[in-house]
């Protein structure tokens, strides 16, 4: 890459450069039966001409000429952008080192003796219980972003990720459970056994009537919602856009039991990097301290309009211009072991179907309840089918009653939340009429 | 558009990878297929008439997948390194013992131009931003406090190559509007998004401007509007909803690599009667909609698969490898979302049937009930049964009459009860645009359907 190439031809540029490299399998009734693997590479270029923005992508790295001229055209086409206030700075960068050196090496044949243990320790829960599909994901990113400031930097980020399908036919009810587990060491086949317990508890499934009832979410059903409500509403490029709930800082906006923090830089974590899409240092944000709202999550573009630093959370993909994304989203354990303890007649909440439909600016939903269970004095009683849930998200975490001690990672979402359980006052239950 | 020399000389050169391919059969390889993928995009977004990201760029994948002793190895590369996908996709089928058998059939010679008028590569990209920007009308409606314009272009050329001596070329253009709106009075938001998308060059964008004023118009209808009450109702579904409802209730069930993984449903119902005879439901690739797949991901050209004939469970959707296992024969549904992924049945234009009503007579039928229309997406559990599907927006019927504007409505439907519930059709088909997500892969479908009256869909309100 010839960077010398944009200096006497752009006022500014930055270069983001990703070579990828993926093995993927599949399992299908219990056997491997499909493995990919492939690289790709990929260079986007942004530039900086009289004012004007221009933005220009190729996966053909020996275009990198083409690739620059034609950022340099869009540039000329575009409209000049005041609040773009020049591209990230150099700063002091803390190296982490996320990922295990094994999960660089890993390979069909380790993917074989996970299976084999997976398959096991599944078995031995219940030999009925079938790994009807499921999907094994390695990936290797090396990315290297270089701008007219000086900043030149280069990382490594590897994670791998397992999703699956379990099912069980037991008198004659056919049951389901999806799951899923990313990690940046070889995923642990022990996962297996509380996935088939998950699957077995499905079984005998009754109707409900329908109910305002008090709930427990769980982790996974709160990052679903959150992801698709919450985020959004916290994004500064949608509040400058005039497209959120919230508009300024320190107010009130969820439970004060409710704490939440996006970090980036707690290893093992799934997000976490040294830094961002365009060089930010990594940091750890405190967004929302006893349910008042701190920070609003920033990329350059978007903090230096007002004057502000980048919150590290610039997020993209090499085919678009840097948007926001969180990193790590933490929500603080509680003081509860067991949020269902306080609840004589309720609904347990762990997994929802048609989640992408919920409304997310206002947090309305109207959701199907695909895994959920009937909790009595306490205790999950038995699942409930064809039921549906309704309510609004932002009303819900206002109204929490109880937050559990244990913050566990759910894998939904955009796969990097790390939630506690959480027991809510009121939700709506649609079951038979 | 016709095929110029240039273009037949361009398919000939691109015949080389048949070499590869004799590598591959000399390296044991049963069957195996080069793949190629080029996508050429323009994107443009402006929020409140400033432009936020205008763009340009290119995107080629290519691959080769064998099939090596009876199991499948597939290798992809953004570079057109045949050789050394060929070498790495047998020797990850080396490493898997499976017995899979395919389907073989016909070798296919085919090119197919892309459908347009005017080619959005031959528009300046200037005149493209200056169109966007125009959208961004409020006259007419003063609520208006933020609106959201994407314009987006994309021409790919899809090549493939097999060892049975197929060889087929489809372009494909997509041109596409996205319009979303907020509306905002005191402390109350709403937001409606508009979408106009097409297999169409620019010509498409004669229409962007009511397509803009649709979205502001219905967000602002949004303010006003109420919950619905949670429960079940008669309801008159429109043409998209109908059709993401054949999608969801029954489309997905009826992809034959659910039905032999044990998680459909429909599985062993074949013959079945599953829903009223009133009910006709069918996927056809060649049907001119969003899901248009003259040719499939391994080949095969299209077919018109009655899934659901007058109520009975007729077929499922296959592709080469579960055509093999069932005994079946392929049917044009095997697709994948690029040459990197693996092939697997899936939708391409799904749709119910006409009958023989009209909406005045399901009007006639419901006394208190809803109106829903527009499609925001669903999702299934193929094992379980129950689907869910939501509705950009709805009405209130009173007394055979439409009233007030409802939102938040969600339908839960089970597989099994879905199609005894329609109750009529009426005569005036219509497909939605959408991309279908399984096993991480989206690929674009079409949902068609006429007006139908369902007699007890089960509502969540919001509240």
């Amino acid at each position: 890459m010839n960077t010398s190439y944009l200096k006497g031809k752009a006022d500014g540029f930055e270069i983001y450069h990703v070579r990828a490299e993926g093995l993927n399998i599949e399992v299908s009734k219990n056997e491997i039966d499909f493995a990919t693997e492939g690289k790709s590479e990929a260079i986007a270029i942004t530039v900086l001409k009289d004012k004007k923005i221009g933005f220009a992508f190729t996966t053909n790295a020996k275009r990198f000429k083409e690739t620059a001229d034609k950022a340099i055209s869009t540039a000329r086409a575009n409209n000049q952008d005041k609040d773009f206030k020049g591209f990230v700075k150099p700063q002091r960068t803390r190296r982490i080192k996320n990922y295990h050196d094994e999960l660089l090496s890993y390979s069909l044949k380790d993917f074989k003796g996970f299976h084999k243990a997976f398959m096991k320790q599944m078995h031995a829960a219940d030999r009925r219980i079938m790994l009807s599909n499921a999907f094994f994901n390695k990936g290797s990113n090396t990315t290297r972003i270089i701008n007219s400031e000086g900043v030149d930097l280069e990382e490594t980020t590897a994670l791998n990720s397992f999703s699956y399908e379990m099912t069980v036919n037991k008198n004659g009810e056919l049951v389901a459970s999806a799951g899923s587990k990313g990690d940046v060491k070889p995923i642990d086949p022990t996962i297996a056994d509380e996935a088939a317990r998950r699957t077995l508890a499905l079984i005998g499934k009754k109707t409900a009537s329908t109910a305002e009832l008090p709930a427990v979410l769980h982790p996974e059903a709160l990052a679903e919602l959150l992801s698709k409500t919450l985020l959004p509403n916290i994004n500064a490029e949608n509040v400058q856009q005039g497209k959120t709930l919230f508009r300024t800082l320190n107010k009130k906006i969820l439970s004060e039991k409710l704490s939440i923090t996006d970090d980036a830089i707690t290893k093992g974590m799934i997000a976490t990097t040294s830094f961002d899409c365009e060089g930010t240092p990594s940091q750890r944000n405190t967004v929302i301290s006893k349910g008042v709202l701190k920070t609003f999550l920033h990329n350059n573009y978007t903090a230096r309009k007002e004057g502000k630093k980048s919150t590290g959370n610039a997020a993209r993909a090499y085919f678009t211009l840097p948007a926001i994304g969180a990193n790590n989203v933490i929500m603080e354990g509680g003081r509860d072991k067991e949020p269902a303890s306080g609840i004589k007649k309720g609904v347990y909440a762990r997994e929802l179907l048609g989640v992408h439909t919920m409304n997310a600016l206002t947090g309305d939903f109207s959701l199907g309840l695909l895994e959920g269970f009937y909790i009595e004095d306490g205790k999950i009683k038995h699942p409930i089918k064809n039921a549906m849930v309704a309510g609004n998200v932002y009303e819900l975490l206002n109204n929490i009653t109880a937050v559990g001690s244990e913050t566990k990672h759910a894998f939904a979402g955009h796969g990097a939340f790390y939630l506690p359980e959480i027991a809510i006052g009121k939700i709506r239950l649609i079951g038979k009429n | 558009m016709k095929t110029s020399p240039e273009r037949y000389l361009y398919l000939h050169a691109k015949e080389i990878t048949m070499n590869y391919l004799r590598i591959a059969m000399q390296k044991g390889a049963s069957y195996a297929e080069t793949l190629s993928t080029k996508i050429t995009s323009t994107l443009i977004e402006s929020n409140n008439k400033q432009i936020k990201e205008l763009s340009s760029g290119e995107t080629g994948i290519y691959a080769v997948r064998a099939l090596y002793r009876g199991a499948w190895g597939l290798a992809y590369s953004s570079k057109p390194d045949f050789k050394g996908m060929v070498t790495s996709a047998i020797r990850n089928a080396k490493s898997i013992r499976q017995d899979i058998r395919i389907k073989y059939a016909e070798p296919t010679k085919m090119l197919i131009d892309a459908k347009y008028t005017d080619n959005p590569l031959d528009i300046d990209i200037e005149d493209k931003k200056a169109m966007l920007l125009s959208l961004d009308d409020r006259r007419r409606y003063k609520k208006i406090s933020s609106l959201t314009l994407s314009y987006a272009d994309r021409t790919a050329e899809n090549h493939l190559e097999n060892t049975e001596g197929s060889s087929t070329t489809t372009s494909s253009v997509r041109t596409a509007l996205f319009s979303t709106a907020y509306a905002k009075q005191g402390s109350k938001m709403e937001q409606f998004t508009s979408i106009l998308r097409k297999r169409a060059g620019y010509e498409l964008m004669e229409k962007a401007q009511q397509t803009a004023q649709e979205s502001m118009k219905k967000a602002e209808m949004m303010l006003s509007a109420k919950y619905a009450k949670g429960g079940t109702f008669p309801t008159i579904i429109d043409q998209h909803l109908a059709g993401v409802f054949a999608h969801e209730a029954i489309g997905h069930a009826c992809e034959a690599d659910l039905v032999l993984a044990g998680s459909s449903i429909l599985a062993g119902k074949i013959g079945h009667k599953v829903g009223r005879e009133t009910v006709t439901i069918f996927d056809d690739g060649g049907t001119d909609a969003w899901g248009h797949t003259s040719v499939d991901s391994e080949g095969i050209k299209s077919h018109h698969t009655v899934l659901i004939n007058k109520g009975v469970l007729q077929a499922y959707m296959h592709n080469r490898e579960t055509a093999a296992i069932l005994k079946a024969e392929p049917t044009g549904n095997g697709r994948s979302q690029d040459p990197s992924r693996r092939v697997i049945p899936r939708m391409t234009n799904t749709a119910i049937a006409e009958g023989d009503s009209s909406f005045e007579e399901m009007l006639a039928e419901v006394k208190r009930g809803y109106y829903l229309k527009g499609s925001s997406g669903g999702q299934v559990d193929t094992a379980g049964g129950d689907f869910l599907f939501n509705a950009r927006e709805g009405y209130l019927i009173e007394n055979h009459k439409i009233k007030h504007m409802i939102k938040g409505v969600s339908l839960l439907g089970s597989i099994l009860e879905a199609l005894h519930n329609i109750r009529l059709a009426a005569r005036d088909t219509d497909y939605d645009t959408g991309f279908c997500g399984k096993a991480d892969q989206a690929v674009p479908v079409a949902c068609g359907a006429p007006h139908v009256l369902l007699d007890n869909a089960k509502i969540g309100g919001a509240r």
